[in-house]
């Protein structure tokens, strides 16, 4: 046994999940599990079917019930390989068949049969321990102490019943396919007798043959792998194999080291001079108080030792005397109220039932309460409440719906766009003049503004262009574009509000400005193209 | 390595395992369930025969809880009880998105809705098949839904430390490494005592000693492990995993 080529984690689980994962373990498996299965179980059924009297064939397959927990021992067999990395074929196992039955075979064939449901978890002292007599039943006991063959023996009973509802299952869709079109039933085939001589009379063991064929090394599997998660509890299978890894990477990072003999000289006398670590490690272990002021338990980071010299301990200090402040120890005292039984509730409790309860149950034949008009009216009035709780809950979206085209005629127009003021009346009357002489003053940007406000303005108030709050230059170009294309604006006034518009965008982000020629015709044509639109 | 489990990355780069539970444990759940609608169907078609309502309106009644029991009973505990009817609540696992996240309607209408399939031919003979190929143990409601149905995890309980001087560690060790040292303080009382001496044999690199030497060294090495104080120990840290019942 090779634990460092074991296949599944050998951490201790609960057992149903232990006996879950012997599903994943049979899949990996499949194919040569259920092959060397049906090769003997198929065989057993085939020489079963020809050799039973026609008057037994109800029964026949009990035989094959009986002797399933010796073709249970070729899954084991498989598996028990698998499980540390060996791969066998279904000739070998069905070739080591036989020599795998020599122990307990008669127990389990004889008294064990009909009342050992959990023996799946037992199988394998047998088989792979080699155990016999006083020795075999004391690993028995062990392994099915703490609960584990309860689980194994249930799993027994679940399966048994899993096979049962497969069979069911077969039939009854035999029955589906095999009854009278008018008429289709899944029970045509659950009766006792069949004429005799007809091939129903062989349900009963095929049926068996296949739930059992797909059910038995499920089973298997299952207990299986409650053994192995048995024994790695109860031997430290995990604790053995991390062990091993760390003795393997001790020794390889020792032996890398012992290339470099010098080195490691060396590295052997710094280690000795430096104190051993036992010295530091108990007297700051019992000098940590065990509780803060507020009573709380000190989770003392400083209980290991501080290895890294008087630096870590001042910072593992600091860490401990942070997580000790209010800050970090917090709890608060909330006071609910909460309803407490009054004289009343207590008084009613004992009271006996009401007038109307008794008359209810005081006959059997009922009063004949209008039960369909009672129903019918506070079905309708919940109908009716819905619909309301509907209407109203959905109003706005209703509202919007019912809206008319009329209601709003004239947006009123943005105030400010650009972080500019384009009501008309914060301009001045006359504006080329006072662009201009803003511009004589040197205060060019205030000038090219004031020229870019007063045209958004004339478009918004005086052309009606829909110009929102948050529209950019660009936003504002495309709108009167749209407008010149609808016909409503000119398109000379269009053509200068472009122009205006890349003068002012060069100017207030790129720094670029137009010269003085330029700027003063700009003003002159302003009062044709957008100033004059009142 | 075969595991049972599924490990779900989240974006924050946390794996969460997710153990899938198997046919026996939800046919348990099944049928704790069934008993339960069972009971609760009797009591209630009792009170409903005992009100006296007129023969029509009895077979109505009877047949409306009928409908509720066999379709709204999965349905609605699902979706308002953490994906647990009582029969799961009781055997231990719960249905979950196969994301891991908690199922909806859309999830508990569907994987119950299919139900009618996954009973076919008779008594879910298709549904346990499905069950039985599938690697995460889905039948066809779940497969559709894209849910699970898990293990719930269950609570990690305190043990205690065999007490010991902390004693730091002669060498770094990996997470895993650390853990098995606690695992074998934590589980020495129920290891046979030769056994006990073999691992600790088998950690003679690490303790420099054989025998109980190697085993009262490591008991150190835990208590400095899991930070317990010289006087009173604190309970281990969670880092045991869970063990069997």
């Amino acid at each position: 046994m090779n634990l460092d080529q074991l296949q599944i984690d050998a951490r201790p689980r609960p057992y149903w999940q232990a006996i879950d994962l012997g599903m994943a373990l049979l899949r990996r498996h499949a194919r040569t599990v259920y092959l060397s299965w049906w090769a003997i179980w198929a065989t057993l059924a085939g020489l079963l079917a020809l050799l039973t009297p026609q008057d037994w064939l109800m029964w026949n397959w009990l035989v094959l019930w009986w002797l399933r927990p010796l073709i249970e021992r070729s899954t084991i067999f498989i598996l028990s390989r698998a499980v540390f990395n060996e791969e066998v074929g279904v000739r070998d196992t069905l070739r080591a068949w036989p020599a795998q039955l020599r122990l307990g075979w008669l127990r389990t064939l004889t008294w064990w049969r009909p009342i050992v449901i959990g023996r799946g978890l037992w199988q394998p002292v047998w088989q792979l321990e080699g155990a016999r007599g006083q020795f075999a039943s004391q690993r028995r006991r062990v392994l099915g102490a703490r609960g584990a063959y309860g689980s194994a023996a249930w799993y027994g009973v679940i399966c048994a019943h899993f096979e049962f509802v497969l069979q069911f299952a077969l039939i009854s869709l035999l029955g589906i396919f095999l009854s009278d079109p008018d008429s289709i039933t899944p029970f045509l085939l659950l009766q006792d007798e069949f004429a005799p001589g007809s091939w129903e009379n062989h349900l009963p063991l095929f049926t068996y043959l296949l739930s059992g064929g797909i059910m038995g090394p499920i089973y298997t599997a299952g207990c299986f792998t409650l053994y192995l998660n048995r024994r790695a509890e109860l031997e430290g299978w995990d604790i053995e194999i991390t062990l091993r890894k760390l003795a393997h990477r001790r020794s390889s990072q020792l032996l890398a080291s012992g290339k470099a003999a010098a080195t490691l000289l060396l590295a052997c006398l710094c280690w000795l001079a430096l104190p051993a670590p036992e010295a530091q490690a108990a007297p700051d272990c019992s000098q940590l108080p065990k509780t803060n002021k507020y009573g709380m338990p000190v989770r003392a980071t400083a209980s290991r030792p501080a290895s890294q010299g008087s630096a870590q301990t001042a910072i593992r200090a600091d860490i401990d005397r942070l997580a000790a402040g209010p800050e970090f120890s917090v709890w608060e005292c909330r006071e609910t109220w909460q309803a407490k039984k009054t004289v009343e509730d207590k008084e009613r409790e004992a009271d006996p039932p009401p007038k109307w309860l008794q008359d209810l149950f005081g006959d059997f034949d009922g009063p004949n309460l209008p039960v369909a008009e009672i129903l019918k009216v506070t079905f309708i009035t919940l109908l009716v409440l819905l619909v309301a709780w509907l209407l109203f809950r959905n109003r706005a979206l209703l509202g919007r719906l019912l809206e008319t085209r009329d209601k709003d005629p004239q947006p009123t127009p943005a105030h400010e766009i650009c972080g500019l003021d384009i009501r008309p009346e914060s301009l001045p009357d006359d504006v080329p003049s006072s662009v201009l002489r803003l511009w004589r003053d040197g205060q060019r940007r205030a000038a090219l503004a004031l020229l870019y406000r007063a045209s958004l303005s004339r478009l918004a108030h005086a052309q009606q262009l829909e110009l929102a709050a948050g529209f950019t230059e660009g936003d504002c170009l495309a709108v009167a574009r749209q407008a010149q294309q609808r016909g409503t604006l000119r398109a000379a006034t269009l053509e200068f509000f472009t122009e205006l518009t890349r003068h002012w965008q060069a100017a207030a982000y790129a720094d670029r400005w137009l010269d003085d020629e330029r700027f003063s015709s700009l003003c002159r044509s302003w009062r044709a193209s957008i100033g004059d639109e009142r | 390595m075969l595991d049972g489990r599924l490990h779900l990355q989240t974006p924050e780069g946390i794996t969460l395992p997710l153990t899938p539970a198997g046919p026996p444990k939800r046919a348990l759940a099944w049928l704790v369930d069934f008993l339960l609608r069972l009971m609760a169907g009797g009591i209630l078609l009792l009170l409903i025969s005992l009100v006296g309502f007129s023969g029509e309106v009895r077979t109505g009644l009877w047949l409306l809880l009928l409908f509720l029991l066999l379709w709204a009973y999965p349905v609605l505990f699902e979706v308002y009880g953490a994906g647990m009817t009582p029969g799961k609540r009781l055997v231990g696992v719960q249905v979950v998105r196969d994301n891991g996240l908690p199922i909806g309607w859309r999830e508990g209408l569907l994987r119950n809705l299919l139900r009618a399939a996954d009973f076919l031919p008779m008594w879910y003979g298709l549904g346990l098949l499905t069950m039985l190929a599938d690697p995460q143990f889905r039948r066809l409601g779940d497969l559709l839904a894209g849910t699970l149905v898990v293990y719930r995890p269950q609570k990690l309980k305190e043990r205690r430390l065999p007490e010991g001087t902390p004693r730091d560690l002669p060498f770094p060790l990996k997470p895993e490494e650390q853990h098995a040292i606690l695992d074998l303080v934590e589980r020495a009382p129920r290891l046979p005592p030769a056994r006990l001496l073999e691992l600790a044999n088998l950690a003679q690199p690490l303790t420099g000693r054989a025998g109980n030497a190697s085993l009262e060294r490591l008991r150190d090495y835990a208590a400095g492990l899991a930070g317990q104080q010289a006087a009173a120990p604190p309970p281990s840290t969670g880092t045991i995993s869970d063990t069997a019942r």
